[in-house]
């Protein structure tokens, strides 16, 4: 296959900080390219200095062989380059055909489209030819993109880049947000462009979606090129070794434990039209997976339990004694704590210092008389936390916005040890963070279990749920559909029981 | 160059440069206020004798103090991440309050009678009367999920509407002369609602940086959500930012009372504007989550001395409120630039 995009020897450095340095990068046409490296290696900067958003410093960008410079986001396009970033990039009060051709509006034939007036009913017609393509029937083009799914949006943006004529489409980490049915669905799509000569960049964290969708790996670390591996030589360990540049012996660190009393017990808790009917139980030491699509309900019955959301019905019991829990407030004076699905918007105070992030849900317990803070108390409290989960850099005094996505979610998890938990409820604790990372928040969690506490942990990622729990409960459309013991569980059963399959 | 970046690649390339103490003194919001004053007061002395001397100084510290004091409190609702439209009528309504309460009674037709309660009950009960709207404003904020800037704007027709309302359009005059103290006097050189502010900015700044809920309201400013899960009493503080808000600008409004001796029924009208400009060119960020006690006091006497230079340069009053409005213009934009950075 002839190289289509070339990229040679490009740096770029922002201010004290070299994010890219001569760094080689190349897809052929009909290639999908799987872009690897743990946060701040590089990836993001290398995408957007193809999507015209950053300009390199030097270095040489080649497309079908010919120099091109890319200056503006408008460079890209003409170039054939879209990118569809995790943020996509929509207009949520515009129909899918419109956002299709929100970048070059089909207008009329003759005079009407020369002063601008459009012709919908082309649009209508490209639009959904364009879908056909992707082998998508029957989506409403009428409807409203902000109503669609996640999955469907992203469509939506595929197709836009269609519109534009793209011949190389980059996807920053497109399966973040999707259910895992629709992973494959979107993996199907990009078979299909790969068919029709097009070129693809995946970034991801998720190996073992790289390996499932590239033909080739590419692997950046510290702004450099780590390696490159065809995709049958690509396996976890390499890759791990490659971007995290020493090898991880264990990515699921999980002892046995003995399981002690029932701490945590739900009884038919139900939120009409949201969840029905759950009931489980956590015991002491021991760490409950909750499995299920987007959308399941999962993080509601995180929400119901913590009192962020108002229960209709149901009794919730700790350590047996029934428990009303009406506000976040009264959970945490309960002992019990939440970690939300995303740290930057429900998780953390960004503008604040790591020390006042984790020391926030404990102020009151270490103000002196309950109400007058002590600075050196709450100092050597976010100091002891900080250390322990080895955030890096361990420096209480920084914002908490300019830690790595790794690092901030360990400050998420040191404010609630600092709460001195029974419970704690994760709600995809590991999303969006590189490998090393993950490996010390799965440790975490392991060790939290050795020392009694009683754990929930929701997660999309199946080898995440299948090698860190030792029950898995599974729901389906807001109902528990079936809990499987750590022996029986397969991804199969777990994803049977959780599109409705028996 | 290319000996330097291979160096320069070897270290960790995600930590970021601590700035030295002097670009952070610098990047203080507090710093540049400081900067304008002194460039505008260099600027003025050379272009009005009157300018620099003790006299118009604390002249023009005395009569900002009120709106200082008021600053104080809106610069708390707005890091909270609310906004309060409503001062200029609750610094109406707390003055007339302690002025009909301290009043010794109408001397001709167009004024009202009073109590003659004793200064200090006066105060009490029109600073009192501030923290009732304040309350008010909390509970159609937070309980009844009002948005902040209508709930407020609505207070600030419905009490002045009071205001008018109760005086008929009068005036409260007859004060006894511990009262008008309060506003006029001095305690050795500095005029006493000068010490009032400064009493009330040490008290506000121990607060916000010592006491819990000065960190909450630092928490639920920089992100609601998060400090609700995280189990904080957000609704609690919320409506304290309002409650403060309103009590200071209670003492606000009595202070300009006692200054003026008479309580008019226009008293504190459009105060907001002067209030909320302070607050914000003391660098409070209009998102939440940032600001000062020293900024909003700042602020208020950078707005002192600009309307005081607006009366030594001859520029007529009625040009005033659009200099005002200019600056919470350009403060805004200031912060907006800050945001970015």
């Amino acid at each position: 296959m002839p190289v289509l995009l070339e990229m040679q020897g490009i740096s770029k450095r922002f201010g004290g900080t070299q994010a890219l340095e001569r760094v080689d990068f190349s897809v052929d046409r009909g290639e999908v390219v799987g872009l690897l490296g743990e946060n701040g290696a590089g990836k993001s900067t290398l995408i957007k200095i193809l999507a015209g958003v950053h300009r390199m410093d030097q270095g040489a960008i080649f497309i079908d062989g010919k120099p091109v410079a890319i200056h503006t986001p408008q460079d890209a396009q003409r170039l054939g380059i879209a990118v569809i970033y995790q943020e996509l990039n929509l207009t949520p009060n515009q129909t899918v055909a419109e956002n299709v051709f929100l970048h070059h509006p089909q207008r009329m034939n003759g005079v009407l489209g020369k002063i601008g007036i459009l012709d919908h009913r082309r649009r209508e017609r490209e639009t959904a030819e364009l879908l056909a393509q992707l082998g998508i029937t029957g989506l409403d083009l009428q409807r409203k993109v902000g109503e669609l799914s996640v999955a469907f949006q992203q469509l939506t943006e595929i197709a836009k880049a269609l519109a534009l004529d793209a011949r190389l489409i980059v996807m920053d980490e497109p399966t973040s947000a999707l259910p895992d049915d629709e992973v494959e669905h979107l993996f199907d799509i990009i078979r299909r462009l790969r068919e029709r000569g097009l070129g693809v960049v995946f970034v991801s964290h998720r190996l073992n979606e790289v390996r499932a969708i590239c033909d080739r790996v590419v692997v950046l670390r510290d702004g450099k090129n780590a390696g490159a591996l065809p995709i049958n030589e690509a396996t976890d360990a390499r890759l791990i070794t490659m971007m995290v540049g020493r090898s991880i012996d264990n990515l699921y660190p999980k002892r046995p434990t003995t399981p002690g009393d029932i701490v945590l017990e739900v009884q038919g808790l139900t939120r009409h039209g949201i969840i029905e009917d759950i009931s489980f139980h956590i015991r002491a030491g021991e760490v409950v997976g909750l499995a299920g699509l987007v959308g399941s309900g999962r993080t509601e019955v995180a929400r119901a339990i913590f009192g962020a959301d108002r229960i209709d019905k149901g009794i919730i019991r700790l350590n047996g004694k029934e428990v009303r829990i009406r506000s976040p407030q009264e959970a945490r004076e309960f002992g019990i704590g939440y970690v939300p699905e995303d740290r930057k918007a429900q998780g953390l105070v960004l503008g604040m210092t790591v020390g006042n992030n984790v020391t926030l849900a404990v102020l009151r317990q270490i103000a002196r008389w309950r109400h007058i803070i002590d600075r050196s108390v709450l100092d050597s409290v976010a100091q002891r936390y900080v250390h322990e989960l080895q955030v890096k850099p361990p420096r209480i005094d920084l914002p908490v916005e300019s830690l790595s996505g790794g690092n901030q979610q360990k400050v998420v998890l040191a404010k609630w040890l600092a709460a001195d938990l029974k419970v704690l409820l994760l709600d995809e604790p590991t999303r969006g963070i590189d490998v090393g990372a993950k490996a010390e928040i799965h440790g975490l969690i392991d060790e939290l279990a050795h020392r009694g506490m009683a754990i929930l942990l929701i997660s999309s990622e199946l080898p995440e749920v299948l090698a860190m729990s030792d029950r898995i409960l599974v729901m389906c459309e807001g109902r528990l559909a079936g809990e499987l013991s750590r022996e029986e569980a397969t991804q199969e059963r777990i994803l049977a029981l959780a599109s409705g399959k028996k | 160059m290319s000996e330097d970046t291979s160096v320069e690649a070897k270290s960790a390339p995600v930590v970021t440069q601590q700035p030295g103490i002097i670009r952070r003194i610098l990047q203080r919001p507090e710093t540049s206020i400081i900067i304008v004053l002194a460039v505008l007061s260099g600027f003025l002395s050379q272009s009005s004798e009157a300018f620099l001397t003790s006299d118009n100084l604390f002249n023009i510290l005395r009569n900002n103090a009120d709106i200082a004091i008021a600053a104080l409190g809106v610069t708390l609702v707005i890091m909270a991440g609310g906004i309060d439209l409503s001062i200029g009528s609750t610094m109406a309504l707390s003055g007339l309050v302690a002025a009909i309460a301290v009043s010794q009674g109408g001397t001709t037709a167009y004024q009202l009678p009073g109590y003659g309660l004793p200064p200090a009950v006066a105060f009490a009960l029109g600073v009192l009367a501030g923290t009732t709207v304040g309350l008010i404003n909390g509970t159609l904020v937070v309980r009844l999920k009002i948005a902040p800037f209508i709930a407020t704007l609505g207070m600030l027709g419905v009490v002045r509407g009071i205001v008018v309302g109760l005086t008929s359009g009068q005036t409260v005059r007859n004060f006894p002369p511990e009262f008008t103290n309060l506003g006029q006097g001095y305690v050795g050189p500095v005029p006493v609602p000068v010490i009032f502010l400064i009493v009330l900015a040490i008290l506000v700044g121990l607060f916000l940086s010592y006491h819990v809920w000065g960190t909450y309201i630092y928490a639920i400013g920089g992100n609601e959500t998060s400090a609700a899960l995280t189990g904080l009493p957000v609704e609690r503080v919320r409506i304290l930012t309002y409650a403060l808000s309103g009590t200071l600008a209670g003492v606000g409004g009595v202070l300009v009372v006692a200054r003026l001796g008479v309580s008019a029924p226009t008293q504190a009208l459009g105060y907001e504007l002067f209030v909320i400009a302070a607050a914000v060119i003391g660098g409070v960020s209009l998102s939440g989550g940032r600001g000062t006690v020293a900024g909003a006091v700042l602020g208020a006497i950078l707005i002192g001395v600009l309307n005081n230079a607006l009366v030594l340069l001859r520029v007529e009053s009625y040009w005033q409120q659009a200099f005002t409005g200019g600056i919470i213009l350009l403060s805004a934009l200031i912060d907006r630039l800050r945001q970015r950075r």
